[in-house]
């Protein structure tokens, strides 16, 4: 063995310039799964904390944040356009469809696309969780 | 929440579609890391948080932990919330970014991820061993110094060390036979055996282009959780591979 490298420096170098390769989508989650990690179970469980931070959106386009309660729905829109807004929708349900109406009038198509699908995943997610 | 941390496309942003997006575009001095998140779209995002996922199960595989798993961590700890917690710290401004410094977002998560794994290896809910002898308690002189010189490991940790670079002699062999249907995997354990440890290197002694010698680091990445799947199994060591 003398002369040769030791065994752990070849593993840190294998982890270090695998890390530096490029990845795909679909080898992060083949290697994943190998792993035994469920990669969606990856995404379910990393950043739930952070969706407590409050991050303004800088910019003109229309942004949504929707968050499931045991009350109802909370949404909060965000940007220039919508300013911001949080309703709680078991108390105040008028005022929220009516300000989500306001908004979605002067959305532009992409920006309702982006709204309802956030508001569809929040929806599949809810039902999964009952 | 099927996604908590989905942030609508900003529809009148240019986005790339390149799969290393945050390394582009961030030149600008009004764009910090956290306008550089919410330009993600949510697949990006989602990607992002994969491929940050994926180096740290990689690099929990590198390391002893006292669980027994690489999964399940020292302090209550698992590789997930690790994870969870570099992109807090990162939006939160503790581990800001600042793309002048490492132009790669995600190289900039992994290398919290490091800062936060490497203090949970080393915290004292780690260790194995109880508290060490100590020189009121009989040990010779001579053997203090030799510890002191030594620096910071006792000999308990200089034993384990010892260990560990025999379990990963044995670690390598284990690789090479799991790469004996791949010469060009096999050329490179070689080469890295011999010392080379940069990709255009190897790529030089083995004929091959660098894109090659990349695209072998990602297989032997995959081919060592099959080798410490079995080193777990014959030797029923948690992590260090």
């Amino acid at each position: 063995m003398k002369g040769l490298t030791k065994g752990r420096h070849v593993f840190d170098l294998i982890t270090e310039l695998s890390s530096q390769a490029e990845w795909t989508e679909n080898e992060t989650r083949k290697a994943l799964q190998e792993e035994g990690i469920d990669p969606g179970y990856l995404l379910r469980s990393v950043l739930p904390g952070v969706k407590t931070l409050d991050i303004e959106v800088p910019c003109e386009a229309l942004s949504t944040f929707v968050k499931l309660s045991k009350s109802g729905y909370e949404v909060r829109l965000s940007g220039q356009r919508a300013g911001n807004l949080q309703v709680d929708a078991a108390s105040n349900r008028e005022e929220l469809i009516a300000r989500i109406a306001e908004v979605l009038a002067k959305a532009s198509l992409q920006e309702l696309e982006s709204f309802l699908r956030h508001v569809e995943d929040s929806y599949v997610s809810k039902g999964k969780s009952e | 929440l099927k996604n908590n941390f989905s942030f609508a496309k900003a529809a009148k942003i240019k986005t790339s579609s390149a799969s290393r997006l945050w390394e582009v575009g961030l030149g600008g001095q009004e764009r910090d890391f956290r306008t550089a998140l919410i330009h993600l779209s949510p697949e990006e995002l989602d990607q992002l948080r994969l491929q940050v996922g994926r180096y740290a199960f990689s690099k929990s595989r590198r390391l002893r932990w006292r669980t027994g798993s690489t999964i399940e961590l020292p302090g209550g700890e698992t590789v997930f919330s690790i994870v969870s917690k570099a992109f807090e710290k990162l939006i939160s401004g503790e581990r800001g970014w600042n793309p002048a410094e490492q132009p790669s977002l995600q190289r900039h998560l992994e290398s919290v991820v490091d800062s936060l794994l490497s203090h949970l290896v080393e915290s004292a809910d780690n260790k194995l061993l109880a508290k060490l002898p100590t020189h009121e308690a009989g040990l010779e002189e001579a053997e203090v110094r030799e510890w002191r010189r030594r620096g910071s490991q006792t000999p308990e940790e200089i034993l384990l060390q010892k260990e560990r670079d025999e379990l990963d002699d044995i670690a390598i062999g284990r690789l090479e036979e799991a790469c004996s249907d791949d010469p060009l995997l096999r050329s490179v354990v070689a080469a890295m055996r011999d010392g080379l440890a940069k990709p255009a290197d190897i790529a030089e002694v083995t004929s091959h282009s660098v894109k090659d010698i990349n695209n072998c680091f990602k297989r032997l990445d995959r081919k060592c959780i099959v080798v410490g799947r079995l080193m777990r199994l014959e030797y029923g060591i948690g992590g260090q591979l």
